[in-house]
């Protein structure tokens, strides 16, 4: 009996809701967003707070569901298959909506093809923070550290952002060193504490406390723009020229979507990424609001599809 | 007294009506969840996150904390009762918990495995409170190549566990460690062993695979063997341990408690390695080593006191680096971030009242958890009067609906089915399950740092010799080693198995 109370909790708690009010024409039924990733991951503080903020834009419930596991194809095939009626959507990411495409050979889904964007949503700029025993004090300094010992430096990679920025900077920089892979950031953060790493490419939010703890050096930030939670980390591009690679995560449609529900689905996330309180947020975990037309974010999702199997190739990654 | 302002502090923090009351929720659920096997500690946390949005963050994270810890001490009730780890870390308990219930000795079994978490818990807490920058300093100095070593320790300890032949053991490990291989390689990115199925690119869960070699395997072992299960209840003997019990599982506590307060704290350690390595660690200094096995009361003590000690201490890194050491911490983790507040080390300077609230909700939850146990256990064994043709049905639909909500995925039950066929030939052919697990979960992380620690070096084996810490674990492997082939040792050993 408990047994039983207990699963039937559980289940009920996997579902919730928001308060709303209904509208005419679209949308008048609660709107599920399906995500790549699990709760609690980094994504899903973004994600709670613009599904609720929009929910509030569009007068209806959103509901998050969670499908994790095999690199984003789950969700991705889930959403795929659905109908194309807007109350369906994907949030997918660099990984899953462009780097995917480099990373395994027969994908089950066509990331452009399958899907309508909607709009970006946000970026996420990561940190290059290196160990405080490194006598460098700013970027150009660490390069030329780097240089005079080049292939005497480790450094740690734990998903497909920090191996291409990683493999992207040495690259720019010219100087090589020795990758360590991780399956996640944290634990390659340990190592970098630990001193057993040299630098790193990291989530700002994960490194912002121990920089200021002066427990690491944070050098740079992978966007072209300061963060406000890090502003005197200076974008890598004040010295290496153009440097930009940062990921991403968008919203989508199953492909052949009809406009008119895309372009209401678009001006509610758009109003929500434009309030004040969103762009807050977002900063205060290390993010930059990233609202789009979905023609613009086609394009941007094409180019980056390209940059990244690029980066990707270069820095020897196989494909799967 | 710094220390003393900051526990008045947690205390004034924990104990107001709103926190003892999601704490109570949290360690009920946790106890709950814990009895239920296959829906783990992170399972339920992942479910359970949304509904915390609406509360204070310390709140939230006294009760998803209170789940946690929950768990471990309602995970070894099955393992105990039916032989059915509720948790992957209470699966050694079943060795000598469930041949304690097989003679009449449940109840004292469950009691001895309430008492030890609670002793476990109070103790790895006051560590918590004391040392947590200390020991989270310890946590940064473990490197790929401590690790390593580590580990080799642990799986030399697994000859050490396994009763039956050697050779067996040895070649159920080297089973587990390949079967641990399935999945994406960490340094190369390639799908190893996948056979092109998406859900096998992430490896395979070690709940799903305790669940098939232990519980699958089990029931049908038990249909196999006789239409009509033992009855064990005609010969309940007392339902709560005596005095005497008490005083025999002191020093075995103890232990238990050390080991699991250091490797908690280890990322990948937890509760899982701690209850391991405590039972191997009892079973070796053991003065009748053959008691264990046959329903040793230490073999139920000392694990389930360190996967308590181990599920405390694990909070360590997550609170003072900000670093997530297992699934169920990472989604702690997430909490976090969800109400705000950035994980890393000035949690503690930056939110005292969170810190040292959690600390105090610790104790309050291990005292509710020992009071809410010691009367369920009555409950628990009138299980067991439950015809067995009810019963198996019942545990394998819950089964079921643990691994489908483990990962929302169908593909995972007819993984733990494949799983269950395995462990019911293994059994059959006289291989003990446990190595096999402990390979499985060792293998991976073995590799990973293995392969991690030559790359730092450069291809370097002598970093496992010349780090002092790493030194340490592979003289104590190599000890165990020789303790265990040395001819006259051997001898020893069949004498004690034989008898």
């Amino acid at each position: 009996m408990i047994k039983r109370m207990i699963s039937g909790l559980l289940a009920a708690s996997s579902l919730i809701c928001f308060p709303s009010v209904s509208l005419a024409a679209f949308p008048d039924k609660p709107i599920t967003i399906v995500v790549p990733f699990g709760p609690g991951a980094g994504s899903d503080a973004v994600t709670r707070f613009l599904s609720e903020r929009s929910s509030k834009v569009l007068g209806v419930d959103i509901y998050i569901d969670y499908k994790d596991g095999a690199s984003g194809a789950i969700a991705a095939g889930d959403v795929k298959r659905s109908p194309r009626d807007g109350y369906r959507l994907i949030l997918n990411s660099n990984s899953g909506a462009a780097a995917n495409v480099y990373l395994f050979k027969s994908l089950n889904y066509d990331p452009v093809a399958d899907f309508t964007p909607i709009t970006g949503l946000t970026r996420n700029p990561l940190v290059l923070a290196i160990k405080p025993d490194i006598p460098a004090k700013n970027l150009e300094e660490f390069i030329k550290y780097a240089k005079e010992n080049t292939g005497k430096l480790n450094y740690g990679v734990g998903n497909s952002s920090s191996m291409a920025n990683a493999a992207l900077f040495m690259s720019k920089a010219g100087f090589e060193a020795t990758q360590v892979g991780y399956k996640a950031l944290p634990a390659a953060l340990i190592d970098l504490l630990g001193g057993r790493l040299d630098f790193l490419f990291c989530d700002p939010f994960a490194v912002k406390d121990h920089v200021k703890a002066g427990k690491l050096r944070a050098l740079g930030v992978t966007s072209t723009a300061r963060l406000k939670s890090m502003p005197d980390v200076p974008p890598i591009a004040d010295v290496i020229l153009g440097y930009e690679l940062v990921g991403w995560i968008a919203a989508f449609a199953p492909a052949g979507t009809p406009s008119e529900i895309i372009s209401v689905l678009n001006k509610a996330f758009v109003e929500t990424l434009k309030q004040k309180e969103s762009d807050d947020y977002l900063e205060g975990l290390g993010m930059q609001v990233f609202p789009t037309t979905p023609e613009e974010m086609g394009i941007f999702q094409k180019d980056q599809i390209k940059l990244w199997s690029e980066v990707l190739e270069k820095a020897g990654v196989p494909r799967n | 007294m710094d220390l003393f302002n900051n526990l008045v502090m947690g205390f004034s923090t924990a104990a107001t009506a709103s926190n003892l009351m999601y704490c109570f929720i949290g360690v009920t659920l946790g106890t709950l969840i814990g009895v239920l096997p296959g829906i783990g500690p992170s399972a339920t946390l992942a479910m359970l996150l949304p509904m915390t949005f609406g509360l204070p963050a310390t709140t939230s994270l006294i009760m998803l904390a209170g789940i946690f810890y929950g768990a471990q001490y309602g995970g070894s009730t099955t393992a105990i009762l039916v032989n059915l780890p509720g948790e992957a870390s209470s699966a050694v308990t079943t060795l000598d918990g469930y041949q304690m219930a097989r003679q009449g000795r449940g109840g004292v079994a469950l009691g001895v495995s309430a008492i030890g978490s609670f002793f476990g818990g109070t103790i790895a807490t006051i560590f918590v409170a004391l040392f947590a920058p200390f020991l989270a300093s310890v946590a940064l100095s473990f490197g790929p190549a401590e690790y390593f070593s580590l580990m080799i320790f642990g799986l030399i300890g697994a000859v050490v566990l396994a009763s039956g032949s050697i050779l067996k053991a040895i070649g159920m490990i080297l089973f587990g460690l390949v079967t641990g291989l399935v999945g994406t390689d960490v340094q190369t990115n390639a799908l190893r062993f996948t056979f092109g199925f998406d859900d096998l690119f992430d490896g395979m869960d070690v709940v799903v695979v305790a669940m098939g070699i232990f519980a699958f395997s089990e029931i049908a072992m038990n249909l196999d063997i006789s239409e009509q299960r033992e009855r064990f209840l005609s010969k309940v003997k007392g339902l709560y341990p005596t005095w005497q019990e008490i005083k025999q599982v002191l020093a075995p506590c103890t232990r238990g408690t050390i080991i699991g307060t250091i490797l908690g704290v280890l990322p990948g350690g937890g509760p899982l390695l701690a209850s391991f390595s405590a039972y191997t660690i009892e079973k070796k200094i053991a003065m009748e080593p053959g008691r264990f096995g046959h329903g040793a009361i230490e073999g139920v003590a000392a694990p389930e006191t360190a996967n308590n000690a181990a599920a405390q201490t694990s909070f360590i890194p997550l609170l003072t680096l900000g670093i997530p050491t297992s699934g169920a911490m990472a989604l702690m983790l997430g909490a976090m971030i969800l109400q705000g507040i950035s994980p890393g080390p000035l949690v503690m300077t930056n939110v005292p009242d969170l810190f040292w609230g959690m600390i105090a909700s610790m104790w309050i939850g291990n005292g509710m958890l020992l009071i809410l146990n010691l009367p369920l256990i009555g409950m628990w064994v009138k299980l067991l009067t439950v015809p067995y043709r009810l019963l198996f049905p019942a545990i394998l639909a819950f089964c079921c609906i643990g691994l489908i909500s483990f990962d929302n995925n169908t593909f995972d039950v007819f993984l733990g089915a494949a799983f269950g066929l395995l462990g019911y030939i293994m059994v059959k052919l006289g291989c003990e399950p446990t190595p096999f697990l402990l390979g499985f979960i060792l293998g991976p992380m073995m590799e990973e740092n293995l392969r991690r620690a030559l790359v730092m070096s450069r291809g370097d084996a002598t970093v496992f010799f010349t780090r002092p810490i790493s030194a340490v674990f592979i003289l104590l492997a190599a000890g165990l080693l020789i303790s265990v082939i040395l001819p006259s040792v051997q001898a020893r050993r069949k004498e004690a198995f034989s008898g």
